[in-house]
């Protein structure tokens, strides 16, 4: 029997969920369509930053092993077959696909099935739109080998010049739409790819030049970042360098479309450096990221998504919002409810003259972002802002270095977090006086200050007056300022020093509880869970009787319902319209909390290597609430999958139960309210 | 933006870290706004070179900038900066000082040891909520800190005693590393070190009923949180539990003050002082207060700013037993003491205002009132003069060593003043001044027999009435007023005049 599941082969298993749902023809097509492309941007983050990151170790002759006893190269290799199956599958479903849409009237063309008239049109679109952002680049001996762009498409082509024979390199512009419409009406939407316009139009870009061949194909490059921050004077230059190096960085797959001509590829191969396991022989078209935003006939409703309109909390229509939280913990579980109150929160701190301070940790956010707005107009009446910056959030490096730059112009006081730690803390405190009385609200939570992936993304906050919580979040901001050594908290639990120690003597608790008669039970929901101190605390768990529930969306290395190691603990999987993101822990014994949220996963590098909080909600409603909430989430049976003491998935298809959907049409006056229907839902299940 | 009035922000700048306090005071209760400690090691550099790198500058000048961002964010009204052992010690101590005041606005004020302590029991008034019990009870306080060890002994809500003993922390982890390199018997060798240090203090204490043992400084709060689970309060037999271990388990020792980030010579040599002392106390029961420097900022502040007055008196008394405790020590008569003391005091207030004298003069009228006798222990003729050289030699709790040289100077005054060619008028006025009032008050006791009793003293155009009452003779008073009138009259512009009610 397995002990642990590896980390990459266990991220594919969760790619290959994301598939499953594109494979769901209880969806839309548009919805359909949406998890293709899901799936196709997961694996290119996946193969940027895992595989990088292990080529990087083969390349260092590293011969160390995963939990599972694999080397890097072990893994590589089945990582390579697997994607190759996964991806083989990912096409097959949007042919279906395709084929499903085109009686519904979308229709992406071959260039030669068109008509004549739609040939004209879409040369003088090719002129005037097209034309103009090209530009080849020449391979030959009297040049540097050009930069390759990541993850964008580009055609090689092979030219006869005279008597000599060419290779030029043109690039499919990313700034243009992928698909180019052909006919779009109520009844009919049909496209043709770009790159295939392109290619029909080559001999404007090289006239007189006859056209040998044409191959089509994709890099990846690594993008796993090191940086050397010891000594660093300016992390945020460095960043900017490091930035720059990751833009040649070492080439970890090539995508190439079938019937591509061998010569020219055999030299951008060894151009490149590629090894023959990272080459990819793939179906037209290549890079399926494009399919979330097909539009289909207009109006037509199996080309709209999933209609969600994030819900405003009645309670803040009564009164002023911080009497409101001076009355009551307030509690948010977005996209169900709105992130806007947070964005207004903000918004109005900056106005109100009583607010003396806001601080902030930001990790990612979007680029308009009203917080952003408001922080600055904060920093400009002369409030203190503070905000640390996570400068190494990946791939939202250069938007955090612009804003960063921006808040700082105004004179906010931007921190760039503790040197070798990443901080992935989600908390803001703002600092308002109230009749000679300092007050502070702290809103704490388990996602990212981020309005666009507030709406896609389940996450969990908290927005307390409570004395100590404010106390805690000062002292926070202290510690990551690099301002408070060692600093003790009344709540609020950190890490690197703290959380590992702390789960591990809430496991603890429960095994005790279990020792004394009692009942133990754990149930917790994360992205991931891939730390081995961890599983094998939780294994030693359900060995002493534990009860342990499991909710992991992504990476799981835990084996469940194995004999002697893991017989008491269940996981499930749930993947579906949002992004499960909450991270939930309880512990039925615990004291004198029960219930936490946190900004972590149990991950290594969460616990370890990140800046993350978690904290206890102890207002009585809201951990019922969320008590609830987890007890729905575990008793989904239309999204959820259960993973089987083999490591492997098993999609249950009830459909009497999807979380989801409950959660996004419940209308509710309060917590209280919520927590009484949630109850009487559950009540009627169970019975 | 407006201050807010309420709130009290200090900082210390001690010789191995540095700190904040930033507290709200509502209906007489103190909320912590902020508490904050910053590692900076300069203790050692300075005990080492007499000098702050300028790394510790820069970092100093980092920490202290945060500090005042956090003043700012709150609109803190009153705050104080000081600093204590290693910018009293480091000869470029001024420069950093001036590096902070330019690039923060903040001032520095580089305390005395006796001004550390003062405020850090201080704040007792704010951390102990049985603090009138423990005062009243007999009780010890031993602090350490990195420059010398204090000993303060309570009895009925006063401080009868305090004794400064030249070992600090710093002395003391150096002298451990020698006795770790000649010796296996470390421990005990340090404990004998202690003890010939401490033997005048010692053999006070083993006299004295103490119930209770109060443990200051020296890092003690965070080594108990590691090596007395956090307990605040402990038995006799536990305390010598734990040093046991401690003691005995090196590798324990070891590893756990490494955990806390300390240097466990230091560690070891903290806990072996404060054994010593309980081993010669027969107190049973110790206690580790919150207590620090920045909580007696923050208490001095409010009694300043602070409506109600009296919060602190027992607190600010303390300096003034303590005078007297110390002048008593040296034979001096009680009753004239006081009673100089009180008329002293009570002439100082009809004068205060026109005269412009401040609280800090009151001080040093008050400690003049108690120990401008001293010297008669050792000088009958010139005694005033004698208790002058006294007085400037000694530590006083409480008081700084410019507010000592006061006291001296103000003593040795109140001999001068029946000569009215002495050089003693190209002296400072505000001494002078003080002299002068403690020289009527001394001249209305010449007797030592206090009979006369003052009813009013008043001001009226140039002349200072002071209507007293008696049943005795008091032509040796009359005599000694009417030698200091030249005097008055060249230091107030004022003439007496003595009238029996």
């Amino acid at each position: 029997m397995k002990r642990y599941d590896n980390r990459e082969l266990s991220w594919l298993k969760f790619n290959q969920r994301v598939l499953q749902e594109a494979a769901d023809e209880r969806l839309s097509l548009a919805d359909r369509l949406k998890f293709i492309s899901i799936f196709s941007s997961n694996l290119d983050e996946f193969i940027m930053v895992r595989v990088g990151s292990l080529t990087d170790l083969v390349d260092a002759g590293s011969e160390s092993k995963d939990l599972t006893g694999r080397t890097a190269h072990q893994q590589l290799s089945e990582i390579y077959s697997q994607t190759k199956k996964l991806v083989k599958r990912q096409y097959a479903l949007f042919d279906n696909i395709l084929r499903q849409a085109a009686e519904e009237g979308l229709r992406i063309e071959r260039y030669s099935d068109l008509k004549k008239s739609e040939k004209d049109k879409l040369y003088l679109r090719f002129m005037s739109d097209i034309y103009p952002v090209l530009t080849p680049l020449a391979i030959d001996n009297h040049r540097p080998f050009p930069l390759i762009n990541n993850q964008t498409i580009y055609l090689a082509i092979s030219i006869r010049r005279g008597q000599d024979k060419l290779i030029s390199l043109l690039q499919i512009p990313a700034i243009l739409p992928r698909l180019i419409p052909v006919e779009v009406s109520a009844k009919v939407a049909r496209y043709i790819y770009l790159e295939e316009l392109i290619e029909q139009h080559l001999e404007v870009i090289f006239p007189n030049m006859p056209i040998e061949s044409v191959s089509r194909f994709r890099i990846t490059r690594n993008a796993d970042m090191e940086l050397n921050e010891e000594g660093a004077e300016d992390l945020l230059r460095l960043i900017e360098t490091s930035l720059q190096q990751r833009r040649w960085g070492q080439v970890v797959r090539l995508e190439l479309v079938e019937g591509y001509d061998e010569k020219v590829m055999k030299k951008l191969i060894k151009k490149l450096q590629v090894k023959p396991e990272q080459v990819e022989q793939m179906t037209d078209p290549l890079d399926l990221t494009f399919t979330i935003g097909i539009k289909g006939p207009e109006g037509h409703k199996q080309f709209q998504f999933a209609k969600h309109e994030p819900k405003k909390l009645k309670v803040l229509e009564r009164r002023s919002l911080w009497q409101q939280i001076k009355n009551k913990d307030l509690f948010f579980h977005v996209p169900y409810d709105s992130f806007d109150h947070f964005e207004e929160l903000i918004e109005q701190a900056a106005q109100d003259p009583e607010v003396l301070a806001i601080k902030m940790t930001l990790y990612r956010v979007n680029t308009d972002s009203r917080i952003i707005k408001s922080l600055k107009q904060a920093a400009q009446s002369g409030k203190q802002v503070t905000v640390l910056v996570e400068l190494l959030a990946r791939f939202d490096e250069e938007s955090n270095i612009h804003w960063a730059r921006e808040l700082e112009k105004v004179g906010a006081n931007v921190m760039y977090g503790v040197p070798f730690l990443k901080t992935h803390s989600k908390i803001f405190l703002i600092v308002r006086r109230e009749r000679n009385q300092i007050r502070r609200y702290v809103h704490l939570g388990t996602g990212n200050y981020n309005s666009k992936t507030a709406r896609i993304y389940t996450d969990m906050s908290v927005l307390t007056a409570r004395e100590d919580f404010g106390s805690d979040a000062s002292t926070f901001f202290n510690f990551i300022s690099g301002y408070a050594d060692n600093p003790t908290m009344n709540r609020l639990i950190y890490a690197p020093d703290r959380l590992r120690d702390r789960i591990g003597l809430m496991i603890d608790r429960e095994i005790e509880a279990v020792a004394q008669g009692k009942d133990g039970a754990i149930d917790i929901k994360v992205n991931s869970l891939i730390d081995k101190k961890m599983i094998d605390q939780l294994y030693r768990a359900s060995r002493a009787g534990v009860r342990i529930r499991l909710i992991v969306r992504g990476i799981c290395g835990l084996i469940p319902g194995v004999k002697n190691q893991s017989e008491t603990i269940e996981v499930h999987s749930i993947v579906g319209e949002f992004l499960e993101h909450e991270r939930i822990y309880m512990f039925a014994n615990s004291e004198p909390d029960r219930t936490f949220l946190s900004s972590a996963d149990l991950m290594s590098r969460n616990l370890d290597r990140r800046i993350e909080l978690m904290f206890p909600v102890v207002d009585p409603d809201n951990e019922e609430r969320i008590r609830l909430t987890f007890e729905l989430l575990w008793r989904d049976d239309t999204k959820t999958r259960i993973m089987n003491k083999a490591g492997e998935y098993e999609l249950l298809d009830g459909a009497t139960l999807h979380a989801h959907e409950i959660l996004k049409h419940l209308q509710y006056q309060d917590v209280v309210d919520f927590n009484r229907q949630i109850k009487e839902l559950l009540d009627g299940i169970s019975s | 933006m407006t201050k807010t009035p309420n709130l009290f922000g200090g900082i210390d700048i001690g010789s191995n870290t540095v700190k904040i306090k930033i507290v709200q005071l509502t209906n007489g209760k103190l909320k912590t706004l902020e508490d904050l400690s910053t590692d900076l090691p300069m203790g050692d550099e300075v005990f080492a070179t007499k000098l702050i790198s300028d790394a510790s500058t820069k970092r100093l000048l980092a920490i202290i900038q945060h500090y005042q961002k956090l003043l700012v964010q709150y609109q803190v009204e009153h705050y104080r900066v000081v600093a204590t052992t290693s910018l009293r010690e480091a000869d470029n101590a001024k420069f950093v000082v001036d590096a902070i005041h330019r690039q923060t606005g903040l001032r520095v004020e580089v305390i005395d040891d006796a001004i550390e302590k003062f405020l850090t029991y201080k704040s007792m008034r704010d951390q102990m909520s049985d603090y009138k019990q423990v005062r009243d009870e007999g009780t010890v306080l031993v602090e350490l800190t990195s420059g010398g060890c204090d000993v303060s002994f309570y009895r009925d809500n006063r401080m009868l005693r305090n004794d400064e003993i030249g070992i600090g922390s710093l002395e003391l982890k150096s002298t451990l590393k020698r006795y770790i390199e000649d010796t296996p018997n470390y421990i005990q060798v340090l404990e004998e070190y202690i003890e010939t240090k401490i033997d005048y203090v010692s053999k006070i204490l083993k006299k004295r009923h103490i119930k209770n043992y109060l443990i200051v400084g020296g890092d003690i709060r965070t080594i108990s949180q590691t090596f007395f689970d956090n307990k605040r309060l402990m038995s006799r037999k536990e305390f010598l539990d734990y040093y046991d271990r401690i003691s005995q388990d090196r590798e324990y020792l070891i590893r756990q003050s490494t955990l806390i980030g300390k240097d466990w010579h230091e560690v070891l040599a903290s806990i072996v002082l404060f054994a010593v002392f309980l081993k010669l106390i027969n107190s049973d029961r110790i206690l580790i207060p919150d207590i620090s420097l920045r909580d007696g900022l923050i208490s001095d502040l409010i009694s300043q700013h602070h409506s109600d007055k009296k919060r602190y008196q027992l607190f600010d008394e303390d300096p003034f037993s303590a005078s007297f405790q110390i002048a008593k020590r040296f034979g001096i008569h009680s009753a004239h003491a006081k009673y100089v003391h009180k008329v002293g005091l009570q002439l100082f207030h009809v004068l205060a205002d026109d005269y412009r004298l401040s609280t800090s003069d009151e001080r040093i009228l008050r400690h003049a009132a108690h120990l401008h006798e001293i010297g008669k222990s050792l000088d009958l003729n010139d005694y005033y003069d004698a208790s002058s050289q006294m007085i400037q030699g000694m530590r006083l709790f409480g008081v700084s060593n410019h507010e000592l040289e006061r006291v001296a100077m103000v003593s040795y005054i109140i001999g001068q003043l029946h000569d009215a060619d002495s050089e003693i008028y190209t002296t400072e006025l505000e001494d002078l001044q003080l002299g002068a009032i403690l020289a009527v008050a001394d001249a209305l006791d010449a007797s030592k027999q206090q009979k006369i009793k003052v009813q009013q003293m008043s001001l009226k155009e140039d002349r200072l009435l002071i209507r007293y009452k008696t049943k005795q003779t008091v032509t040796m008073e009359q005599t000694m007023i009417h030698g200091l009138l030249p005097s008055i009259l060249r230091i107030f512009g004022l003439r007496i005049e003595l009238e029996e009610a």
